[in-house]
């Protein structure tokens, strides 16, 4: 996964045990750098920056906020998430990445220091609330596991509290190194899952849906719990008896007692991804669905095309498993209404929702529920 | 600087058949010149290139053509000594770019005209003293690939039929592709933002049903042929129809690119018109029906036309079409 043609790595960044073990595991000797110019200018010189960007990874610290909120938007209903900002960028290759877009330039960077990561989430575990806290926003999570030491340490810090979650997000299998970890439930594996075509057309370099599933059995067997995230779902002709099959798939190989929630959201994309998608990837026709402008300035499908997929895969999770926290990312009233029943419209009860899940499933304090 | 004289030369002595200066289009209207030279003469000398044995024209076609019209046997000229073909090309796109702002097919011939001389880099450093207005070299490279796509885009440009901007998009495509869209273009008028619309919807189409542009301009109302090949969009068409035919084919085009949404909004107008409101009352529904608020807006001038309209609103609740256009 992680096999960079240049390493960059700040001057001044202390041999910690997690730097050695970093180095231990790349090929190329890292060059030091005092600060990240000589990096934003080697990938800004390629004639594809999001493609070689992928190939060249920068260890550094973070120097701004290690733990953000979500940005969500004001229209569309947000879950109340908290991200652990310690990478940026994927080596893997989705069309639909909205990171080929987001960064200027796109920069695979490893934020060191698990020194930093003890400042910032003690407070957080003695908090007195629920938190939900991500470490796949900006990164896949676990394109990190083979050749670094924080997934683990991450997962043994959460363990040792209940007030906060841990979820490690990933299109990978590489968990690995973590299945026999003292865990405490307080880790949840989770996967991005599409239909096996989108998976085969859409995301170079990532997990077959096979592979993904087989992943999380292994995980729910070692005690973990597990999430699931449809998002990007796509339209497409017969997309909607392959979404149902991968739903029938995923409780073939887990139980729902073991899922702590599962999204759903349509692709949305802001509108300068396009012409990205369609240079980076010619046969692509993901950009070509019946988009409006939502109300966020997005680009989403049609509303009422929207809903119907939602409603199949709703009565699907009825049927199959409910009482998992089947949720949407980003989505209004209208469409929870009409696929769900009911809106989680007052301030942060999404986020109690999701809560309520985690202290059920993964042992939380649920007093502070 | 370049060295010219004043010179009276014999019509036929200047060569109209070589055209390698020449800058403005076939298809300039110059009636109104010829007839004023017919008039009064040639006010301004054309500028032409000392030959072997003939004059080649530099600049000032269409008034040597109006001269010869109006049957003059001689005629003043600026004339430029043999062989000065780099100072030839300069003077001509020089003397029509600061006398008005070049078409875009002119600015196009202009810009290969100086490429056989000098490079883009060059060209673009010179740009505001030659063009009267900046040029990038990447933009004069993507003239000069426009001026190389097959020969109907010049005329095209040169008619107002297709842009700059609709010709940089064709730059890319393969040939069968752009064929299409140059006879696409040949028989609709449309603005420049329209056309760029119809290049992104058609070719998303053509993506997604994976066929041909020029299979769908088949299946379009543009398709259907007039016997003589034309189609509806044949040549004997004013501009007036060639823009009816060009919203007609972006209709279609919206229609099909899509078609959940075009259903949605065609049925809620035909809801909105059974609403029978009068004139005072407009409904407006969510856009693209993204959003879930809707919008009434009432005009009046009175007391008692404020009171029959809110009675007419009182009325709406009741009515089916109404709640099935607000529940939908």
């Amino acid at each position: 996964m992680i096999n960079p043609i240049r390493v960059f790595m700040d001057k001044d960044l202390d041999q910690t045990p997690e730097i050695e073990y970093l180095i231990s595991k790349l090929k190329p000797t890292p060059e030091k750098v005092a600060d990240p110019r000589p990096v934003y200018d080697l990938i800004n010189q390629s004639d594809d920056p999001v493609g070689f960007a992928k190939k060249v990874l920068y260890i550094t610290r973070n120097k701004g906020a290690l733990i953000r909120q979500c940005p969500g938007t004001s229209y569309y209903t947000c879950c109340d998430y908290t991200i652990l900002h310690c990478g940026t960028y994927c080596t893997m290759d989705c069309s639909y990445c909205i990171l080929q877009a987001y960064f200027h330039p796109p920069v695979l960077q490893y934020f060191a220091g698990f020194d930093q990561y003890t400042a910032a989430l003690d407070p957080v575990f003695q908090g007195d609330h629920i938190v939900r806290i991500g470490t796949g926003e900006y990164t896949d999570s676990l394109i990190w596991e083979p050749v670094s030491l924080m997934p683990g340490f991450l997962v043994e810090k959460f363990a040792t509290q209940d007030r906060a979650i841990l979820e490690l997000k990933t299109k990978t299998v590489n968990i690995d190194s973590l299945l026999d970890l003292d865990h405490n439930r307080k880790t949840i594996l989770s996967w991005s899952l599409n239909t096996p075509e989108m998976i085969a057309s859409q995301e170079r370099g990532t997990a077959s849906l096979s592979a993904r599933l087989k992943a999380a059995a292994k995980a729910v067997s070692k005690g973990f719990r597990v999430a699931f995230h449809f998002d990007p779902i796509f339209l497409y002709p017969g997309c909607e008896g392959a979404y149902e099959k991968v739903v029938e798939a995923i409780f073939a190989h887990v139980s729902p007692e073991d899922v702590v929630w599962i999204s759903i959201g349509t692709f949305r994309f802001m509108p300068h991804l396009k012409s990205i998608i369609e240079a980076r990837f010619p046969d692509s026709t993901i950009p070509y669905g019946e988009f409006i402008t939502g109300l966020d300035n997005k680009m989403r499908y049609f509303k009422p095309l929207r809903i119907a997929m939602y409603q199949r895969l709703g009565a699907l999770f009825r049927q199959l498993a409910p009482g998992v926290a089947v949720y949407f990312c980003m989505e209004d009233e209208e469409v929870w209404m009409k696929t769900f029943g009911f809106f989680p419209g007052k301030p942060k009860a999404l986020a109690h929702m999701l809560d309520r899940a985690a202290a059920d499933r993964c042992g939380l304090d649920s007093r502070l529920v | 600087m370049p060295v010219m004289t004043f010179t009276d030369i014999p019509v036929s002595e200047v060569d109209l058949s070589d055209t390698g200066f020449r800058i403005t289009g076939p298809h300039h209207d110059s009636e109104h010149l010829k007839s004023s030279i017919s008039q009064y003469g040639i006010m301004v000398p054309p500028l032409v290139l000392r030959g072997q044995d003939k004059y080649i024209v530099v600049s000032g076609f269409r008034r040597i053509e109006g001269a010869r019209h109006a049957g003059l046997s001689r005629i003043t000229c600026r004339v430029m000594p043999a062989g000065e073909t780099l100072d030839a090309a300069m003077a001509a796109v020089t003397e029509n770019s600061f006398s008005r702002e070049l078409t875009p097919a002119e600015l196009i011939r202009a810009t290969v005209l100086l490429l056989r001389f000098m490079d883009a880099q060059s060209i673009a450093e010179n740009a505001t003293s030659i063009f009267n207005m900046p040029l990038n070299s990447g933009y004069i490279n993507t003239l000069a690939r426009i001026h190389a796509l097959p020969d109907p885009v010049l005329d095209l440009l040169d008619q107002g039929q297709i842009s700059i901007k609709a010709c940089k998009h064709l730059v890319s495509m393969n040939a069968e592709t752009r064929a299409g869209f140059l006879h696409l273009f040949s028989q609709i008028k449309a603005s420049s933002g329209i056309q760029m619309e119809i290049i992104a919807w058609a070719k998303e189409i053509c993506a997604l049903e994976k066929i041909s542009v020029s299979k769908l301009i088949q299946e379009s109302p543009l398709g259907i042929t007039n016997g003589d090949g034309t189609g509806q969009g044949g040549s004997r068409l004013g501009h007036r129809d060639m823009g009816a035919l060009g919203k007609q084919f972006k209709a279609f085009l919206a229609q099909r690119r899509f078609p959940a949404l075009t259903a949605a909004k065609k049925q809620a107008r035909e809801q909105i018109k059974a609403l029978e409101l009068d004139s005072g009352l407009q409904l407006a529904v969510p856009e693209n029906f993204e959003g879930i608020i809707y919008a009434m807006q009432m005009e009046f001038k009175n007391m008692d036309e404020f009171k029959t309209r809110l009675n007419r609103l009182a009325e709406l609740a009741d009515l089916n079409d109404f709640k099935s256009l607000v529940d939908r």
